[in-house]
């Protein structure tokens, strides 16, 4: 079963308007955030896929919006597809599939830590890679390293700043 | 006098520097003295940013972090980065390169299940036979070093091939220790792997079941102990897998419930005997010819996204990698199967004795830095 047919197996059953989003090496499926639990439920609980396996999720920062991927597995078809959707960076919300694949939970808290995109419905959202006071999202593009941590110095030197290799 | 007395839960710490956590990794227990009520996993300790040194390190520079990721098996963490942006150039590879490709990733799994399954025995209180498959490990460690030089993290394959030749008289030094290991390797099962003791430590403890598996995305010998069969090198072949005769072991109930501890133990007991099997094969098969295929010096793959999966010893390893047409990578997603098999600990480590839990952790073979990259 390729991409388009899941397409029109999802805009058959829901309500949903999804559509495929191409690049030159795959075909993924664009959907809204807003549309998340919906299709993901379809996905999960139809017969014909039976996506089982949430087998990754992350997110890409790409200029004002972040663009997030699922990539679903099914064990029982040998099917794989990736699901995509995009968030803006000045408010980044999506509803989270925690309730969906156990998985989920520290993909998201993962995200959540090195993005900051925000799940909803995450039962237990919080930093897991990096210290509870830490600051900032360093997978963001626009991070800047910080000068320090607690009373750790790692600001560079005069003479580091002056080398030019 | 007698419903006077009030007993309280208490909350300890374990690790990070805890010899049976396998790493940098802590645990917070609620505990009313040897049962577990609550355990939450603080991870992180490890997390050196790899994904975030991948956007300023070149497609072919970043090879050698691949290395770190996985320390215990990097051949196949090279692997699992090369085949991914392989199939994002399009680059064909050679099949000589190919077969080395899989020699050098067999060599390297059975090494990683050794160490896996040593350590699980070690966890369990059984030192020496850890130290004998330590041994054998340093065998291949030196079979590994003749053909690129370094034991530990190998940077042995580039973006295309291989970067050495295989030595003169390497299959036979190659057959020569697989006849060695085969026979001993039998010898220590008999010592641990069918030893009364260490099954009534393993068996009916921690036990997944197949639908809890799925949902936890554990892959590789974790999936399949619990009785799914699912290989990428079998479902969805890469390489020149799909030429070479295997089984995929799964795990049976054997002598507990189906994804016990030791059911995830004895699938990669299985997989052992099955590497080497396919290391014979691959032997006597592997032509003469290129080792390298045509890459240009500055790679950028075209603007898109592609998640690539490789059976590495702790799983299907995916790279997600999102390229936005530069000489690096605009994203790069390493999902690890050390990281969603430890999501599960909270789940499995209710109402099971502290001891119990380390039984766990060493079943599901756990590598740290592939848990915190």
């Amino acid at each position: 079963m390729n991409t388009t047919e899941i397409i029109d197996l999802i805009q058959k059953n829901t309500q949903v308007a999804v559509k495929a989003s191409e690049n030159c090496y795959d075909t993924s499926i664009l959907i809204e955030p807003k549309d998340v639990l919906p299709v993901m439920t379809f996905l999960k609980s139809s017969r014909d896929l039976s996506f089982k396996v949430l087998s990754s999720h992350t997110a890409v920062h790409d200029g004002n919006e972040f663009k997030l991927f699922w990539n679903l597995l099914s064990y029982e078809h040998n099917l794989e597809t990736t699901i995509e959707s995009s968030v803006p960076v000045s408010s980044p919300k999506v509803q989270s599939v925690c309730e969906l694949w156990k998985a989920a939970d520290w993909l998201e808290r993962e995200s959540y830590d090195l993005f900051g995109v925000e799940y909803i419905g995450h039962p237990d959202l919080r930093r897991i890679m990096l210290p509870e006071d830490w600051e900032g999202f360093p997978l963001r593009k626009d991070y800047q390293s910080p000068e320090g941590y607690q009373d750790i110095d790692n600001s560079r030197s005069e003479i580091d700043k002056r080398f030019k290799p | 006098m007698t419903s006077e007395l009030k007993t309280e839960h208490i909350t300890i710490n374990m690790g990070p520097q805890h010899p049976s956590t396998h790493g940098v990794i802590r645990f917070v227990i609620k505990t009313d003295g040897e049962i577990i009520h609550e355990c939450d996993p603080d991870v992180g300790y490890l997390h050196r940013g790899i994904e975030k040194i991948a956007e300023s390190v070149t497609w072919q520079g970043f090879v050698p972090f691949t290395d770190r990721v996985d320390y215990v098996a990097s051949m196949n963490a090279n692997w699992a980065y090369c085949l991914a942006v392989e199939k994002m150039l399009g680059t064909e590879v050679p099949e000589r390169a190919e077969y080395i490709r899989v020699i050098a990733g067999e060599l390297n799994r059975i090494s990683s299940h050794l160490v896996a399954i040593g350590a699980a025995d070690m966890d369990m209180g059984a030192i020496t036979p850890f130290v004998q498959f330590l041994r054998e490990r340093e065998y291949i460690n030196d079979l590994l070093e003749m053909i690129c030089g370094a034991r530990l993290t190998y940077n042995y394959y580039s973006i295309g091939g291989v970067n050495y030749d295989i030595p003169e008289g390497y299959s036979k030094k190659v057959t020569g220790f697989l006849d060695h290991f085969e026979v001993a390797v039998e010898q220590m099962h008999r010592l641990v792997t069918y030893n009364q003791i260490f099954i009534n430590r393993f068996a009916n403890v921690g036990a997944v079941s197949p639908e809890m598996a799925m949902d936890y995305n554990f892959v590789g010998p974790n999936l399949r102990g619990s009785g799914v069969k699912y290989d990428v090198r079998r479902n969805k072949p890469y390489s020149i897998y799909d030429k070479l005769d295997f089984e995929i072991p799964i795990g049976t109930a054997s002598v507990g419930t189906l994804g016990d501890c030791y059911d995830r133990y004895f699938v990669r007991v299985e997989e052992i005997r099955e590497s080497v099997k396919i290391l014979r094969q691959c032997l006597q098969q592997i032509p003469a010819g290129e080792i390298q295929g045509k890459v240009k010096n500055a790679i950028k793959p075209p603007v898109g996204h592609k998640y690539v999966r490789t059976e590495t010893p702790r799983g299907d390893t995916g790279y997600f990698i999102y390229s936005d047409g530069k000489t690096s990578p605009s994203r790069l997603k390493i999902r690890t199967g050390s990281f969603t098999g430890m999501s599960i600990i909270p789940e499995l480590a209710r109402n099971i004795f502290i001891a119990d839990l380390v039984a766990i952790i060493g079943s599901l073979d756990i590598v740290a830095p592939e848990l915190d990259r």
